[in-house]
């Protein structure tokens, strides 16, 4: 029985805990299954006129969270349908009046907007807040904490930023604003870190912007020629002429798509590999065409279905970015978090329900 | 004796993130957990917190100390303690496939007798009922655009013309006094020969529809059709019905949904309000012992004319507002052989 045998025995095992494993994250949800929730969210909506909605939201939220599995583990939401309800109950009187009012006196409209921007920080926060105080892992909360004064001096100083690009700062924006929420985000009693530059996101923008602008080129020169060819022929060539007309909006579009679609495949990758939680890292591996594609048949079908094939889309989408998405930690990394001052239960009613929820796709 | 059953899963404390397998039992009001290869926990079933049972995720039991339970066995938790009617109805409807199925029928009957029948309906109920301010201020943005627009010029027609127009539309005028129509003179442009009627009931006639005309029962017979668009509330309605639609599209896709969704769903309710408008002009034109026909001819001329402009390109009848003047034509036809004594 020597000590050194028993010492290596120890750092044999230690050293199999401590080494950096990729946990895939994994959606076990399907389509199928999937459906009929919805389905039924659909008619008790129609039928209770819209309040059931609350209560379909939470239970839409729960089975995409409650099959995404790391590392063995689901995530869970918690949210009361009565605070879901609360809020969206404020939006649709919102709505009604923003509506109202902008008929009545189209100028206003102005004023109304100017509202809406004065208190935007202020809605972001709250509901950012309300969804992840909301979610957990492992019985563990999540949390957003930024005091809502940083959330206006971060806006103000945006609003100037873009103002005096002319919107070419536009990505200096993103990276700021993906700095502050993650910066402000916590898992339990631990905070994300987030350190990339702003040159990185610029790099992304460049990319997507020469890869439509590419595509409009080529559009450009294809529709050129074909109204030329269109003069040419005279009077039966007319239609040549309008078709390459179609054709310049056509590649236009196309060309707003990929650029779109490039950068909402590069741009949470970048995200992911900059943010760190503790020693925990994240990966995303999206790919554009990838992202495109989906979307792509996504609308089709959603559009030549009449909107049945939403809940299919939804999945699909969901499984997608599941499946790209990981984290490089050690096995006791992950078991090591722990809980923060906020997973008391009444702090978390705080956060949580407030008339949370506004549903903005925050 | 009874055989106690256990459900397996794993504890989460809420202090760390480290799960702990265990087992769970219901005895009685008591419910205990045996963490192996550590502590026993005991709570008052009462005091249990079960989360809803969506599909086959996983089911969390919630303790009074913050522990959570965790188990794949969400039938063993039923069994155990049992779900409140209302619970176990959403879940099993949402299983049933027969649900699913009857319910995609219900929504699709629903929707299509919205939209076909109830929204049309509405629109006619509430159009005339519109306050007057409304439709004022809405002719009024109308009619800024249209200044601004440029979209019309001077007319060019003789004073001779113009007298021979006057007395047509004061003719009009008195057929419907109530109305409130107003009719106005002008250059088209680059919309060529055409007829509009205003939101505030003032109906515009270009030039080139004058010209194109071979005789004054033409242009009575258009402006009939206009006067019809008046008469039937077709503005108030069109904005009614795409109101709706949007709201309902708004609902349901988000901002997204708006624009080709809502463009192909209100066009048919468009070409509706079209042939409304032509059976109007139809019977008018029977009182005065002119045949309905008259106003296909004219719509052939102006769509004669409108494709020299604009090359030969159809648009598919489902896409277009206005049904395809052939199908016009044949409805027109229809009118006077049905309409005649």
């Amino acid at each position: 029985m020597s000590s050194i045998g028993s010492d290596n025995a120890l750092k044999e095992e230690s050293s199999i805990e401590n080494e950096l494993q990729v946990y895939r994250s994994e959606f076990r949800g399907s389509a199928t299954e999937f459906f009929r929730i919805w389905i039924v969210n659909v008619v008790l909506t129609i039928l209770t006129l819209g309040v059931y909605s609350a209560w379909a939201k939470v239970r839409t939220r729960r089975y995409f969270y409650g099959n995404t599995f790391v590392a063995e583990s689901n995530f869970d939401f918690h949210a009361d349908p009565i605070s879901i309800l609360k809020g969206r109950s404020i939006l649709v009187i919102v709505a009604v009046f923003y509506v109202g009012l902008i008929k009545l006196f189209p100028a206003a409209v102005i004023l109304v907007w100017l509202v809406f921007a004065a208190l935007f920080p202020w809605v972001y926060v709250k509901a950012v807040s309300f969804n992840l105080a909301n979610s957990s892992y492992r019985n563990l909360r999540f949390g957003f904490d930024p005091l809502i004064k940083d959330a206006y001096v971060l806006m103000f100083e945006n609003w100037l930023l873009v103002f005096f690009t002319f919107g070419f700062g536009y990505p200096v924006l993103l990276y700021r604003y993906n700095q502050f929420t993650i910066r402000h985000m916590r898992y339990g009693a631990k905070r994300f870190e987030f350190s990339s530059r702003w040159e990185d996101f610029y790099t992304i923008a460049i990319v997507g912007f020469g890869a439509g602008a590419a595509v409009v080129v080529v559009g450009g020169i294809l529709a050129v020629g074909l109204i030329f060819l269109g003069k040419l022929a005279g009077e039966s060539g007319k239609f040549v002429g309008s078709l390459g007309i179609g054709v310049i909006f056509a590649f236009a579009y196309a060309g707003i798509l990929i650029a779109g679609a490039y950068v909402r495949a590069k741009t949470p990758n970048l995200i992911a590999s900059a943010s760190r939680l503790g020693p925990i890292r994240f990966r995303s591996e999206l790919k554009g065409r990838e992202v495109i594609w989906i979307y792509i048949t996504n609308a089709l079908a959603i559009a030549f279905s009449f909107g049945f094939m939403v809940p299919w889309a939804m999945v699909r989408m969901v499984r997608y970015r599941t499946s790209r998405t990981m984290l490089l930690a050690n096995r006791s990394e992950l078991d090591q978090l722990v809980q923060g001052e906020t997973n008391r239960l009444g702090a978390v009613a705080d956060a949580a329900a407030d008339f949370g929820d506004f549903d903005l796709g925050f | 004796m009874q055989i106690e059953s256990y459900i397996i899963g794993r504890v989460f404390d809420g202090v760390s993130s480290k799960e702990q397998p265990a087992r769970l039992r219901v005895v009685g009001e008591r419910v205990t957990v045996e963490i192996d290869g550590g502590a026993t926990l005991a709570y008052e079933k009462s005091s249990v917190l079960i989360s809803d049972r969506v599909a086959k995720i996983p089911r969390v039991l919630t303790f009074n100390d913050q522990r959570t339970f965790v188990t794949d066995d969400n039938e063993g938790v039923d069994r155990l303690i049992k779900p409140s009617f209302f619970k176990r109805s959403i879940f099993s409807a949402e299983m049933s496939l027969r649900t699913a199925l009857l319910s995609v029928a219900a929504i699709v009957v629903i929707f299509s007798f919205l939209y076909l029948v109830i929204l049309p309906e509405f629109a006619v109920w509430l159009a005339p009922r519109l306050p007057k301010s409304l439709m004022t201020m809405i002719a009024d943005q109308t009619n800024g655009y249209l200044e601004s627009s440029g979209m019309f010029s001077e007319p060019t027609l003789t004073p001779g013309e113009m007298e021979v127009l006057k007395l047509l539309f004061a003719e009009l005028k008195n057929e419907h006094p109530d109305l409130g129509i107003e009719f106005l003179v002008k250059g088209g442009k680059s919309v060529g020969a055409n007829a509009f009627a205003l939101p505030d009931a003032r109906i515009i006639l270009t030039e080139e529809l004058v010209r194109l005309s071979s005789s004054q029962d033409e242009i009575r017979a258009v402006l009939y059709h206009e006067i019809g668009h008046i008469f039937h509330h077709h503005t108030s309605r069109i904005l009614i019905e795409r109101s709706a639609i949007s709201l309902a599209l708004l609902s349901v896709g988000g901002a997204d949904a708006l624009g080709v969704p809502l463009v192909l769903m209100t066009a048919s309710y468009s070409r509706k309000h079209e042939n409304e408008a032509d059976r109007f002009a139809a019977e008018a034109l029977l009182r005065k012992g002119l045949k309905p026909t008259l106003l296909g001819d004219v719509l052939l001329k102006m769509e004669e004319e409108a494709k020299r402009e604009m090359g030969d390109m159809k648009m598919p009848s489902f896409l277009s507002s206005h049904p395809l003047s052939t199908e016009r034509m044949e409805n027109l036809k229809k009118f006077s052989s049905s309409e005649r004594p």
